[in-house]
């Protein structure tokens, strides 16, 4: 299976969850700022890279792991790799799509937005270290559940992967229709 | 309506009747598509065609199926992107727009079946051209 994590520009959140999905950071506690910056693909990914496939590795279980940025067209992303799998008959089951996006918190964003669009690293790059330990444990618990979902051990559908969206509507929702913050109950 | 006219389901030298285009399953205006990958069928040479919708930078989707092929151990001439996002015109995205709205569709049909009309001998040259070093590309591999 090919595990591919997910998020707007490919930089921090859906690294860090691809990071400790492969246990290069650990999933018990929250490392400090220099962890992450000594990590090759963290706060690194440009405009120009968006789309591609960054393959990390492969898991204890055998799986191969990969991150992608995907802007804010994740319908898209998950349009066209069910549309390619369709055309080459590969089974809907040999990916699974993992949005990290929404374990983003706003210094994520702002730092990201510093450090990523505007060139300005040296304010960017610490805001969004902070963010990124800030949402570590709430991303930790998402590559748990995404190891759990691959295991079998959790009848939980954590990975929204293949399904119908809704059209999407005005206020702070996600793609998923669900209010940002409020829990969610497991999709099957 | 590119693949269309590939596939033979549309003439590629008149422009056809407003009733002829309406009929196609595909050309449902008041869906967006967006990354989405419709099936119009084969052509002559057995090749299939698709059609995929991309709004704004076609560039990501571009980098997106070929990282796709490349991670899925795919050739990466196994797919053939045509590019025909610059054949829009202003009165058929106009009016695939209001088309989603069903109090305005039939002024929103009446617009994209102009720019249908207005860029139609410009998409069949494109085509026809594809066809042809298609056909060429086929002769140079045997």
């Amino acid at each position: 299976m090919k595990i591919i994590y997910h998020c707007f520009g490919g930089a921090h959140s859906s690294v860090t969850a691809a990071y400790i999905h492969l246990g290069f950071l650990p999933a018990d506690h929250v490392p400090d700022s220099q962890a992450f910056c000594q990590l090759p693909f963290y706060d690194r990914q440009g405009n120009d890279q968006h789309g591609h496939f960054f393959f990390m590795g492969r898991d204890e279980f055998g799986h191969e792991v990969f991150f992608t940025a995907r802007r804010s067209r994740q319908v898209v992303l998950e349009n066209i790799v069910k549309g390619l799998a369709e055309i080459f008959d590969i089974p809907p089951a040999e990916y699974l799509l993992v949005n990290v996006m929404h374990k983003v918190n706003w210094a994520m964003k702002f730092g990201g937005y510093l450090s990523r669009r505007c060139g300005l690293i040296r304010v960017g790059r610490p805001i969004v270290t902070m963010g990124t330990r800030l949402a570590y444990s709430q991303v930790a618990n998402l590559v748990r559940q995404v190891k759990n979902y691959i295991k079998g051990c959790s009848k939980e559908y954590p990975v929204l992967q293949q399904k119908q969206f809704s059209p999407g509507c005005f206020g702070w929702r996600d793609s998923y229709g669900a209010t940002a913050g409020r829990k969610r109950t497991p999709q099957r | 309506m590119a693949g269309a006219i590939h596939t033979g389901l549309l003439p590629a030298e008149n422009v056809p009747h407003r009733g002829e285009l309406w009929k196609l399953p595909f050309l449902n205006l008041k869906k967006s598509f967006d990354g989405e990958i419709i099936s119009l069928g084969e052509d002559g040479q057995g090749n299939k065609v698709y059609a995929l919708s991309v709004k704004g930078d076609c560039e990501m989707v571009y980098r997106l199926i070929a990282s796709f092929l490349e991670i899925s151990n795919l050739p990466s001439n196994s797919l053939h992107l045509v590019d025909n996002c610059g054949r829009d015109n202003i009165l058929l995205l106009t009016g695939s727009i209001l088309c989603r709205s069903a109090l305005l569709a039939p002024m929103g049909r009446l617009l994209a079946m102009a720019g249908i009309k207005k860029s139609y001998r410009l998409i069949s040259q494109i085509v026809s051209r594809q066809k042809t070093s298609m056909n060429y590309n086929d002769q140079l591999i045997h």
